[in-house]
């Protein structure tokens, strides 16, 4: 079984030069408007909402974890 | 010449150092720009949703010990769970009964997953370690089959496997998060980057290709499975993140946090979106999940309750007074018809 190589301790230096290389990369990263971004999201919420059992519970027969029927035929 | 040398080195730090700085502000501005509209204020003129009906439908009493994780399986049925007495149990949820329970040789089982198959289940926490075990119906002696795949220097916090039964992710308190070849046991990547203990973590539902993770450096990260690259990095929370989930669009992702909120973030405007919080909340949040539609959100609290949010209008839409102590965990089942919580009080239990 092989063993996690053990992290090399980063110098200071070393560890700054890796954060300024991760952080420019995180800055080059492209963005967009919250007012482009938020409709999708509600857009995507509300096409699914009719189908969410959560938020509509499915009838006692469709409930996996609804209580079976207390009377039983004989 | 070895005193000049030094401080050269000690320049070069310092410069970047400054370097580091103005690159976070410059991050800061670009994200500020992006925060043209509030979603609270967009999804003021959405309907409320309807009143909740949730109950309690199954309790699953078994574990002696706190209960720290559990992890749905993809049959919708079962889940296992993991406590703190060094059990890891393997639950029909539908029948209320417990299906195999394995005894490992440490407490604290901080994390437990379900494969894909359903055929093995992984566990790990303070040993260190991720051990799998196979549970296939022909298995009659698990424990002897035990594999461990993992090892970090120091507690394992969360194990996922990633879309099939052969990786596993891992993230620990050594500050890392991992990719495992199930088989060989090999590292496959190792992911750097925070400063503190990484403690949840949870796989882009949509491609598989990247991950989140949540810290007690009070940041979420998302990285890139291949690669290793953190391509982001989130802060806001006043507080360690105990959970964390992506949205089912893959686009955005939730937190909870030592804090006592959750928050909404958004990965294409690259900033926080939404607060969850009310004055009187003061208990750390220590797991969220999303409904199926993503609509609501649920969260466990250490005041041992469940709370309901509606994550578009960004208010509390229900309260569980759930169990007899703190929650440890939560996760709607695959089919989006229940939602699982496991605490300290040792039990689990199913809400539908």
């Amino acid at each position: 079984m092989a063993e996690p190589e053990e992290v090399p301790e980063m110098t200071e230096e070393e560890r700054l030069t890796f954060e300024v290389k991760t952080l420019k990369y995180q800055l080059g990263q492209k963005r967009i408007m919250m007012s482009e971004s938020i409709p999708d999201l509600i857009k995507f919420v509300e096409e699914r909402m009719k189908t969410d059992y959560m938020l509509h519970p499915p009838p006692k027969s469709k409930n996996p974890w609804a209580e079976k029927s207390k009377c039983v035929l004989l | 010449m070895a005193a000049v040398a030094a401080e050269d080195s000690e320049l070069d730090v310092d410069a970047l150092r400054r370097e580091a700085e103005t690159l976070r502000s410059r991050l800061e501005e670009e994200r500020r720009k992006s925060n043209d509209v509030q979603l609270r204020d967009v999804a003021s003129k959405l309907e409320q949703v309807p009143s909740l009906q949730m109950k309690v439908r199954r309790v699953l009493k078994g574990h002696q010990g706190k209960v720290l994780a559990m992890d749905w399986s993809t049959d919708k049925r079962r889940l296992v769970s993991s406590s703190q007495d060094g059990k890891v149990i393997v639950w029909d949820a539908f029948a209320n009964k417990q299906e195999r329970v394995l005894s490992m040789p440490t407490t604290w089982i901080m994390s437990c997953a379900f494969a894909p198959t359903g055929d093995i289940i992984a566990c790990g926490g303070l040993d260190n370690k991720c051990t799998v075990f196979p549970i296939d119906k022909d298995m009659e002696n698990p424990e002897r089959k035990k594999r461990t795949i993992a090892m970090h220097t120091s507690y394992m916090s969360c194990c996922r496997f990633v879309k099939s039964d052969y990786q596993i992710l891992t993230c620990s308190g050594d500050c890392t998060c991992a990719l495992w070849d199930v088989d060989s046991s090999q590292l496959m990547q190792s992911f750097h980057g925070h400063i503190s203990d990484v403690l949840c973590l949870d796989i882009s539902p949509v491609h598989c290709r990247t991950f989140l993770s949540g810290s007690s450096d009070k940041t979420a990260s998302l990285w890139d499975i291949r690669t290793g690259r953190c391509v982001h990095s989130f802060d806001g929370h006043d507080g360690d993140i105990n959970g964390v989930k992506f949205f089912p669009t893959g686009e955005s992702f939730v937190t909870a946090s030592d804090d006592g909120t959750c928050r909404l973030y958004d990965l294409r405007a690259d900033r926080e979106v939404a607060l969850y919080t009310k004055d009187c909340m003061i208990f750390a949040a220590t797991c969220v999940d999303i409904s199926k539609s993503g609509r609501l959100m649920f969260a466990g609290y250490n005041d041992y309750t469940v709370n309901v949010w509606d994550v578009l209008k960004c208010v509390r839409v229900g309260r569980i007074y759930a169990h007899d102590n703190k929650v440890t965990c939560l996760q709607r089942s695959p089919d989006g018809t229940a939602v699982c919580s496991g605490s300290w009080d040792t039990t689990l239990k199913l809400w539908a």
